[in-house]
């Protein structure tokens, strides 16, 4: 048990050292926002180009547990986002693999480009903001583009301010 | 209506002093040699003509006497009644209870002893009947509805008669009752009475109790109805468990699929996987090795060990294993023999030198087993592989060993299948031919002690390939009925989805909706339904397992129990009727 700071430590480590020396295309940036402590992470999220979220970059907070990586780290959208499987209000994330589905292999910066892949690929029919998933679920895909395009334009900070 | 089931007639000795509550008449009966006793206890000797009491059960006890007539009515027919019959007159007290004895001559008669009878303090009346010269009326009630209230019992005249003549003989005093002179003799009191005491017990012939008797009936089918279909739904369970336990052996079913629980891998299968020394593809040897039937040797050529409480097995089958700078060189002959019991035990049949160099002393290996990596060291409790060890210097555990290593001997396996680099579990890099690693049935290999924690408490599935770690056939978790039911639910959508699809297919290539149009819109409901209910347990289980990631959170690295104790979450939410019902009739819904 004692031990395993460290080594959670050393990972986390390995994983910023990694993520600086590769750039994730899905991110602008991600590092802890205060260097004493490697269990709190920020990321910023890049909407997916040709889709409604192109153009927008969200804040994401990563809390990252003791026992990472065995355990997922809590993820959540800092910044406003009209999404079927994010909660509007909590910015909470409703993906497996997030819950079930995690595994150890998984990197937090591995984890931001499948949170950026949800973005354009939305599971309706476990949704954590009913009103895009019913637009979605009775087909008005335009309704819900604008819908997202309208959030974007309104909370997302533009990646052209970047 | 109660009916007489027995009259008693005996004798009772009241003191001419005594001056007794009139219920209670429990004076001491006469001896029978010396007086009279008579039990009617069969049933067509008596009739009951009527009765009030609804009950039944009830006793009526009292002294047995003639009512008065008036002298001039002719019913007073002395040739059935005596003259010195037991009369109101020739009881000792006015408030005993009573009962009234008649003979059944006329229905006026009756009426008269009736009406008599009523003055007096009758707990019931017997009649009884007499040969025909004298009439043949039988019933006293008979016409005119009956106003009283005491019963009314018909004794048949066989024995109503000399009951009758004893009855006269009990009238007078002490002396001149049958038997008197003996009586007296005997030490009781001239003045005392001695009189004819009846009691008539009755029974309850209701209409009632077959009411009663009924709704019994009807409660008893019930419970009956209910427990044999339970244990006909009991039955079909059983069947279903164990139908699924086949299958899961047979591999067919996919248990982590199923969403039921956590799955994780016993130590003891975890013991078994492979753990050798990292070898990089390009590090000392030119070519990589091949791995010889490695699985098939497993358990008989493997050397386990148990290291202090981590009991792993490190399987060395005539291996270069490089640690710390010390390498020891064990012999293939290492056997395990394997305990009934499961255990396991190292023993070195061959005792062939397994050595220790003089340079590298014991300490070198403690720290080895410090740092918590866990080899084949000299040091390892088993005393047998200790005896005549043999280690390398630093020296010659150079890539130059492996290569000189006889081909016969396979040479440790390594990344076989994959190209790994570095643990991705903490994502370190391997050091050729000073890193440990696992390597799971997947052929991925990890640190032991990164992938271990990880088996033993999360998952049984491959952290890269998610490839189940567990042998095929084996059955990890309890098989629940909630299980069962999910894996039938998700089998029949998985079903109908094919039917369906094929269906719709059929329907675009050419006659469409109108043919089957209902039968399938019905079908294609249900199986939404079926989907939304699976969709929604399944995202129960899925919050119920971030729930406990929560909790699992605080505890640092102490996940175990959380998670073990974790079952499927429609279970726990279910309201506790649910759960009896369902333990009554499993697999009802």
């Amino acid at each position: 048990m004692a031990g395993r700071p460290a080594a959670l430590n050393k990972r986390l480590i390995q994983e910023l050292h990694k993520t600086r020396q590769e750039d994730n295309p899905a991110l602008t940036y991600l590092a802890p926002p205060d260097d004493s402590d490697l269990h709190h992470w920020r990321a910023g999220l890049r909407g997916t180009p040709d889709s409604p979220y192109e153009g927008g970059v969200w804040d994401i907070d990563i809390i990252i547990p003791d026992n990472y990586p065995l355990a997922p780290p809590t993820i959540k959208f800092i910044t406003k986002i009209c999404h079927p499987n994010i909660n509007i209000k909590t910015g909470e994330i409703c993906l497996d693999l997030l819950k079930s589905e995690w595994s150890a292999a998984y990197t937090i910066s591995s984890t931001m480009t499948a949170i950026q892949t949800l973005l354009t690929s939305p599971e309706p029919n476990s949704p954590l903001n009913v009103d895009a998933a019913a637009l979605l679920n009775d087909g008005d895909t335009m309704g819900y583009e604008s819908l997202v395009r309208y959030y974007v334009w309104r909370y997302a900070r533009k990646e052209t301010d970047l | 209506m109660s009916a007489a089931t027995n009259f008693n007639f005996s004798v009772i000795v009241i003191p001419s002093a005594a001056r007794p509550v009139a219920a209670n008449l429990d004076f001491p009966t006469l001896n029978q040699s010396l007086s009279f006793a008579l039990e009617v206890s069969s049933p067509s000797d008596f009739q009951t003509l009527y009765s009030q009491d609804s009950k039944g059960g009830n006793t009526f006890k009292g002294l047995l006497y003639v009512p008065d007539l008036d002298p001039s009515d002719p019913c007073d027919n002395h040739d059935l009644v005596p003259r010195n019959i037991t009369r109101k007159a020739n009881l000792p007290m006015d408030d005993l209870k009573l009962i009234a004895y008649a003979p059944l001559i006329t229905q006026h008669c009756s009426r008269q002893y009736m009406y008599s009878a009523e003055n007096d303090n009758v707990a019931a009346f017997i009649f009884y009947g007499v040969p025909a010269k004298y009439s043949n009326h039988t019933d006293p009630l008979q016409g005119e509805e009956y106003p009283f209230e005491y019963p009314v019992y018909f004794l048949d005249g066989a024995i109503g008669q000399p009951l009758m003549n004893k009855l006269s003989e009990y009238s007078a005093n002490m002396s001149e009752v049958y038997n008197g002179f003996n009586l007296t003799e005997a030490g009781y009191d001239i003045r005392d009475y001695a009189r004819i005491y009846t009691v008539i017990s009755t029974r309850n012939t209701n209409p009632m109790p077959g009411l009663w008797l009924f709704l019994l009936v009807v409660v008893a089918v019930l419970l009956f109805i209910i427990g044999a279909s339970s244990l006909l739904m009991h039955l079909f369970q059983f069947h279903y468990r164990r139908s699924l336990r086949r299958r899961i052996a047979n591999g067919e079913v996919d248990l982590e699929g199923l969403g039921v629980g956590r799955i994780t891998v016993p130590r003891e299968f975890l013991a078994k996987f492979p753990l050798y020394v990292y070898i990089a593809e390009n590090g000392g040897q030119s070519t990589p090795p091949k791995r010889k039937a490695q699985n098939s040797t497993a358990a008989t050529r493997s050397a386990p060990k148990e290291e202090g409480r981590r009991k792993e097995k490190v399987r060395v089958p005539s291996a270069v294993v490089v640690k710390e700078g010390v390498s020891i060189m064990i012999p293939a002959t290492i056997t395990t023999e394997r305990k009934s019991k499961g255990k396991e035990r190292v023993k070195d049949k061959s005792k062939s030198p397994t050595a220790i160099d003089t340079t590298t002393s014991p300490e070198m290996a403690e720290v080895s087993t410090s740092k918590g990596l866990t080899l084949a060291s000299p040091t390892t409790p088993s005393t047998k592989s200790r005896s005549s060890p043999r280690v390398q210097s630093p020296s010659t555990s150079s890539p130059q060993l492996g290569g000189a290593q006889t081909p016969t001997a396979s040479s440790p396996p390594h990344h076989r299948g994959y190209h790994q680099t570095s643990c991705p579990i903490c994502l370190d890099d391997f050091i050729h031919q000073e890193t440990t690693v696992r390597e799971l049935p997947c052929l991925h290999i990890f640190h032991p002690e990164c992938i271990d924690p990880y088996l033993e408490s999360q998952s049984s599935l491959c952290v890269l390939c998610k490839q189940s770690c567990l042998p095929k056939g084996y059955v990890p978790i309890r098989l629940t009925n909630a299980i069962v039911r999910r894996e039938r639910l998700l089998r029949s959508v998985r079903e109908r989805s094919r039917e369906v699809a094929a269906a719709t297919a059929a329907n675009n290539g050419g006659n469409s909706n109108d043919e089957g149009g209902i039968l399938w819109r019905w079908r294609l409901r249900r199986l939404r339904r079926q989907e939304l209910d699976l969709m929604g347990r399944q995202a129960l289980v899925r919050a119920g397992r971030g729930n406990y990631g929560e909790r699992g959170r605080g505890g640092g690295f102490g996940l175990g129990p959380q998670y073990r104790e974790q079952r499927v979450v429609e279970d726990v939410v279910r309201p506790r009727w649910r759960e009896t019902m369902d333990r009554i009739f499993p697999g009802f819904r």
